[in-house]
């Protein structure tokens, strides 16, 4: 799951990070077969993790 | 030009355009005809003349009957046919009341009359569950369709093609394995979020293992590119999460209708 793979990058993110109105980051899956990507990352001191940090 | 042999028989008539017969030219039951014109008069019994047929398609003969109003005779068949008179107030349509009211009235509005075949319905609802990883934004999946009478539904998504204003109501029924800590549903508009559509969301849940989240809006939609999709997000204690398939206490449903045209 991309969820768990982020939070095992970053642990010191919560659920408040990818959910609710203080979001920063926002992972979306559109049911069509391709699973979850990342739709937004505007964390202001963590970085987007590469393709490769997330493979 | 009359056929050899044979005597023609002509009716009282005139070439010229725009010309009618004066009382005094007619006699009772005689008939004359412009054939300039295409029209067709005679003199009725108070000594008047009248017009009782033309070639154009827009002169309708009138009725005597009636107060105030034009009134056409029975099951008349009219095309392409343009009202006119007074450009203010309102024009009203009226049919013989055969059973209860049946009078439609127009006001002095521009705009589209809207039926049953131009206004978009449908229903549909989730008949499986589905298992959102946490904190993730997840099209909701409604696998049957209750109805959709205009077919602008399809893959969970709806893409109307008629213009106008939409009512929409979902609901999504949302679990985790022991406790949600957070869950909501959006409404997404071409494929994202839109701060003028209501959602809902609940993030401070506690020692709740179920919980059905429901919202509506009204959106206009072009009729063309235009398209509406659920989304939810479940987070909780536990691997496991749930968007729930619709049963007899957990709806997960999406419906709308068209509440007025563009």
């Amino acid at each position: 799951m991309l969820y768990d793979k982020i939070k095992s990058i970053y642990p010191e993110l919560t659920d408040a990070d990818f959910v609710g109105r203080n979001a920063t980051i926002t992972l979306q899956n559109d049911s069509d077969g391709k699973g979850d990507y990342i739709k937004n990352w505007s964390h202001p001191t963590l970085a987007k993790p590469t393709n490769e940090e997330l493979a | 030009m009359a056929q050899t042999g044979f005597t023609p028989i002509s009716l009282y008539y005139t070439a010229t355009a725009a010309a009618t017969p004066t009382a005094g030219n007619l006699v009772a039951g005689e008939l004359a005809l412009n054939n300039n014109d295409g029209k067709l008069f005679y003199k009725d019994s108070s000594g008047v003349v009248q017009t009782i047929a033309s070639k154009s398609a827009a002169a309708l003969a009138n009725s005597t009957t009636g107060t105030g109003a034009t009134v056409l005779a029975t099951s008349p068949t009219v095309t392409n046919p343009a009202l006119g008179g007074s450009t203010s107030g309102s024009v009203t349509l009226a049919v013989p009341a055969v059973a209860g009211s049946n009078t439609a009235t127009l006001p002095a509005a521009t705009g589209t009359v809207m039926v049953s075949g131009n206004m978009p319905a449908f229903a549909a609802y989730s008949i499986a569950n589905q298992t959102p990883a946490s904190g993730t934004y997840t099209k909701v999946v409604f696998g049957t369709e209750v109805y959709d009478t205009n077919n602008n539904f399809a893959s969970s998504r709806f893409t109307p093609t008629i213009a106008g204003y939409y009512q929409l109501n979902a609901s999504v029924a949302v679990s985790a394995d022991t406790n949600i800590t957070g869950c909501a549903i959006l409404f997404y508009k071409n494929g994202s979020g839109d701060k003028s559509l209501p959602s809902q969301e609940n993030t401070s849940l506690s020692g709740i293992g179920y919980e059905t989240l429901s919202a509506s809006c009204l959106v206009y939609l072009n009729g063309s590119t235009d398209y509406m999709e659920v989304y939810a997000y479940v987070t909780g204690i536990g691997t496991n999460r749930y968007i729930f398939q619709s049963d007899f206490t957990h709806q997960t449903a999406f419906s709308g209708c068209m509440v007025r045209s563009a």
